[in-house]
């Protein structure tokens, strides 16, 4: 069964080079593999079994195998169901994109990282898994400078690469402590030999770990490459890295902390919280500030990786204290709110794709009107920016509503500062939510309401079938996970029930609507009946409007105080919206602004004016500045030794041997 | 099947109370404003007569507006209703069954926030745009505000269904630290919610001051009777949460009769005392500028997260 999985995946690869020009053909199989992708999660997913395949047999570093235990399932059907929408949506784009240009390679590419991801989270060997996540790091590296004529590209693309092999360096170290700790490479001997590591080097993994795979995931401060690199690449390659590339990271997170380092440290947790609290709130306070489509989502990608470890990390506290339910409960939360967050934002990304399709311009402030020219793109950005903002019925909500059960199961913890610590979330969260909403108000306003800021956005066409079909996977995945929740919620459930050991809560078990249980009284939340009720009065506000006899809707022109006509350039802009909210948290944003104005006949009529504002990058200045100032000054003296003559370095060879043979030798 | 006729009943009841005597109480506001102006003020049934007279209106839809300005008034209106409706008022019970608890409540008021602002947006008026960005703004800062006050009553009662926190405050009693510090927060957050002085003025179409009203400018006929009627469900229902979780005197904890009339009583009365405060108050402060609206948010997240604290430690 893995092995038609994999033919799939491999096939297009091999078919592929040898046929560099046709797109359809590298997208046909990628979507073919990621259909045998989820129908194979699903089938690991209902009869819980560990399926193996040995792909490389090594003597030095153990077999390399695939083997699809549950939470290897789950992000393999996060990464199937992502990656099969993406490679529908694909073509049309691609096509245009590339314009010239041969997307042969790219399409390669493309498979070759969609596999890579899979390889990643499924591979159970930590030497093959240090390969596969190099092949995924050097694959989405290649597909971000697709563009490479652009100089913010490569620049983007280099610091992604510097980032992400910083992260890879700490990730080596933490495989390659644990695996001199218990004897072999492969995951099973990692967790045999997890009760016998002294606590004090579990503490080292888990920084190195944490420092690793946080560099991947975005979490702030490490977040500075993602808004960079992600909007660089091909809008549906944004989806997925957004979408699930850094979800592999949390994926590593996971099986280090759960399986690898059990019992767990209860400050690894108020770690991670503290992080994921300032990774969600920031997040979202820089997209609220970000007028770039692609970009702002970005920033919302480290926003909902903070929410994903807010539960992630409440269950690492959890299980410090032995609370196995409500343990349990996070992880469930934090895996749900992954699956979500890759549905909808790669919804809003393939949106977001598609605006640029149809207009050629990311930013918003040159858009409007958008919705009457493509209803369809529209309607369906509508759904994402309702389930990115946590908004019922839809699937943010589900999870986000899990995550504050969560938290507030963690006044059952025994100790008061970390008791402190997660309720803190709460209002954490609650204020990230009214942030995003904020902000999707403003996306979703100013790009498809109202008047088109510009030219090309006036003359927009809505996208090819392909491409609605694309999103519309994704729209109604969005709908049906969040009043479906209760049904789906089993499969979260299951993989966590597994990996933390706690069997059978019934804590979740209503096919009709959550139910939390604390000490007897619970909580219960029913999205299906919320939307069926919503339906029920809206039908009936219709009929009470109709109640009161026949009327016409009369069309007229909007209320202008008088003056001859609206314009486009009198109505809200994306930087005049988020001013308010700019001028709240000017701590935080430190915000610069000029004015010019050049005067005309008289200082009361200027002939023009222009506004620019910008806000500091207070991490890039702060932190990152300094580091790289630091690492310029080591590299000047390193110059010292580099003088360029050859005799110098044939006497560098000569002491090195030396040194070594005396080595070798005690 | 008799329970769930009963039980039926109960629901219907309840969404009417709502319907009915939400219009009342911002009739009630005005009417108390209007005493202390000096003015004699419209009469109380006004509420009802401006609502059956725009429910009968033509609509007039701006020529920009997309489907999104249509639906917005139902999508508004629903979703205030039902989370009108998920709050208990008479009886400790929930009225509709459990279909949600208070996270569900402030997501569904976000909705419909959503919606608002979005058709504030829609018609390509300046002052939709500024009404939106701003209420945006308000709310946000708001929601923290909101969250964390009623996590400390989730934290008492071990649930966050409305069901559970009422019951426990009758038990537990109301009178605690904790208690009054979170009821001054949601009170500071009830105003700001739902657009009234010092926040923001709901008499004033001044285009320079306006938050709410700025929003649905552009609404005339049946969907500004859709409209104003959702914002005095609102109004209604966020009173009727502080009535019943701080003073819990009265609600029906048993389906009879005359329990149930006294709840509704009880609960008409309770409502009825809120909404005059915030009558006095709005008389007797003045409206703050925009920006500092942030600082009196701000003072009520710190009250708000001091109870959390208090009860946390279990001094409260």
């Amino acid at each position: 069964m893995l092995a038609a999985h994999l033919l799939g995946i491999v096939l297009p690869l091999v078919f592929y080079h040898n046929n560099r020009i046709n797109i359809l053909l590298a997208y046909g199989f990628a979507a073919l593999a990621s259909i045998a992708g989820i129908a194979i999660a699903m089938f690991a997913l209902t009869y819980p079994s560990t399926v193996m395949l040995t792909l490389f047999p090594s003597a030095l570093f153990g077999d390399g195998s695939l083997s699809l235990d549950g939470l290897s399932a789950f992000f393999l059907l996060t990464i199937s169901t992502l990656s099969l929408a993406v490679s529908i949506y694909a073509p049309p784009y691609m096509r245009k994109t590339a314009g010239e240009r041969s997307a042969g390679g790219f399409g390669a590419l493309y498979s070759l990282f969609v596999l890579s991801m899979i390889l990643v989270v499924t591979v159970d060997n930590a030497f093959y898994f240090a390969i596969f996540w190099e092949m995924m790091t050097l694959t989405s590296y290649f597909l971000i400078v697709f563009d490479y004529k652009n100089i913010q590209t490569v620049k983007a693309g280099f610091q992604y690469l510097v980032m992400t092999h910083a992260g890879t360096a700490f990730i080596l170290i933490a495989f390659i402590t644990l695996a001199a700790n218990s004897g072999g490479f492969g995951f099973v001997d990692f967790k045999s030999a997890a009760t016998t590591i002294p606590p004090a080097l579990k503490n080292a993994i888990f920084l190195a770990a944490l420092l690793g795979f946080g560099t991947k995931a975005g979490l702030v401060p490490l977040h500075v490459w993602l808004p960079r690199a992600h909007p660089a690449a091909p809008s549906h390659v944004s989806a997925l890295m957004s979408g699930v590339m850094i979800k592999t990271a949390i994926y590593g997170l996971i099986r280090v902390m759960f399986d690898f380092l059990s019992p767990l440290t209860w400050w690894w947790g108020a770690i991670i919280i503290i992080l994921a609290a300032v990774s969600a709130l920031l997040g979202v306070m820089y997209a609220l500030m970000e007028h770039d489509i692609k970009r702002l989502l970005a920033y919302h990608s480290v926003e909902n990786i903070g929410i994903i470890l807010m539960g992630i990390g409440l269950a690492v506290v959890f299980m410090s204290f032995n609370l196995k339910a409500a343990a349990l409960l996070s992880l469930t939360a934090g895996l749900f709110h992954l699956i979500n967050h890759a549905i909808f934002k790669g919804l809003l990304f393939l949106g977001a794709g598609s605006i640029h399709y149809a207009t050629g311009t990311k930013n918003i402030d040159d858009m409007g009107g958008l919705l009457k020219t493509m209803p369809v793109t529209g309607t369906l950005f509508l759904v994402g920016s309702l389930a990115i903002s946590a908004l019922p019925p839809f699937n943010g909500f589900a999870s986000e509503w899990l995550t504050f059960q969560a938290i507030l199961q963690s006044y059952t913890l025994g100790d008061t500062s970390i008791k402190l610590i997660a309720l803190f979330l709460a209002p954490a969260l609650a204020l990230t939510g009214g942030l995003a909403a904020a902000c999707f108000v403003k996306v979703f306003g100013i790009a498809f309401l109202s008047l088109p800021r510009s030219e090309c956005v006036a003359g927009a066409k809505e996208v090819p079938r392909a491409m609605l079909v694309g999103m519309g996977i994704l729209g109604v995945l969005s709908v049906a996970l969040g009043v479906g929740a209760t049904i789906f919620i089993k499969i979260p459930e299951r993989v966590g029930a597994a990996l933390l050991g706690a069997t059978g809560v019934p804590m979740l078990s209503d096919p009709l609507s959550f139910n939390v249980a604390v000490n007897g009284s619970r909580s219960s939340v029913s999205i299906a009946l919320i939307m069926v009720v919503l339906a029920l009065i809206g039908i009936l506000a219709a009929f009470l409007v109709r109640i009161r006899g026949k009327r016409s809707t009369i069309i007229g022109p909007t209320w202008d105080c008088g003056i001859r006509e609206i314009t486009p350039r009198m109505q809200y802009s994306a930087t005049a919206f988020s001013r308010p909210l700019r001028m709240v948290f000017s701590g935080i944003y430190q915000p610069r602004s000029r004015v010019d104005v050049e005067d005309g006949i008289s200082p009361y009529f200027p002939r023009t004016i222009t506004y620019e504002a910008s806000i500091y990058p207070v991490f890039e200045r702060y932190i990152y500045k300094r580091i790289i100032n630091v690492l310029v000054r080591l590299a000047g003296k390193a110059k010292m030794i580099q003088a360029g003559s050859i005799n110098l370095y044939l006497s560098y060879i000569f002491v090195t041997l030396l040194i070594l043979l005396i080595f070798t030798r005690g | 099947m008799e329970a769930l006729l009963q039980r039926a009943i109960i629901g219907i009841g309840h969404v009417v109370l709502v319907l009915l005597v939400s219009p009342l109480m911002v009739n009630l506001i005005k009417k108390i404003k209007a005493h202390f102006q000096c003015r004699r003020g419209p009469g109380l049934l006004q509420g009802y007569y401006d609502l059956w007279k725009l429910l009968k209106k033509d609509a007039v839809i701006s020529e920009h507006a997309s489907w999104i300005f249509r639906a917005t008034p139902y999508v508004v209106f629903s979703a205030t209703l039902l989370a009108a409706a998920i709050i208990p008022a008479f009886t400790v019970l929930p009225p509709i069954g459990r279909v949600g608890d208070v996270i569900a409540v402030i997501y569904l008021l976000g909705l419909a926030r959503f919606f608002t602002a979005l058709a504030g947006l829609d018609t390509a008026s300046s002052f939709g745009g500024m009404g939106s960005s701003r209420e945006m703004m308000i709310s946000s800062l708001a929601e923290p505000v909101i969250i964390t006050a009623l996590f400390v009553l989730a934290i008492t009662a071990g649930s966050t269904n409305l069901s559970e926190i009422i019951s426990s405050s009758l038990t537990s009693g109301y009178m605690q630290p904790s208690y009054l510090l979170i009821l001054l927060a949601l009170l500071i957050v009830v105003i700001a919610e739902t657009g009234r002085v010092p926040v923001d003025n709901p008499a004033t179409h001044l285009e320079l001051t306006m938050v709410h009203e700025a929003m649905v400018l552009e609404y005339t006929g049946r969907d500004l009777a859709l409209i104003e009627w959702a914002s005095s469900i609102k109004l209604m229902l966020l009173l009727t949460l502080i009535a019943n979780v701080f003073l819990p005197w009265g609600i029906a904890r048993e389906i009879t009769w005359v329990f149930m009339l006294s709840g509704i009583a009880a609960i008409v009365i309770k409502v009825t005392v809120l909404a005059s405060i915030i009558a006095v108050v709005e008389s007797s402060t003045a409206k703050l500028r925009l920006f500092r609206v942030p600082e009196l948010i701000g003072g009520s997240f710190a009250l708000a997260m001091l109870a959390l604290i208090l009860r946390i430690t279990g001094k409260g």
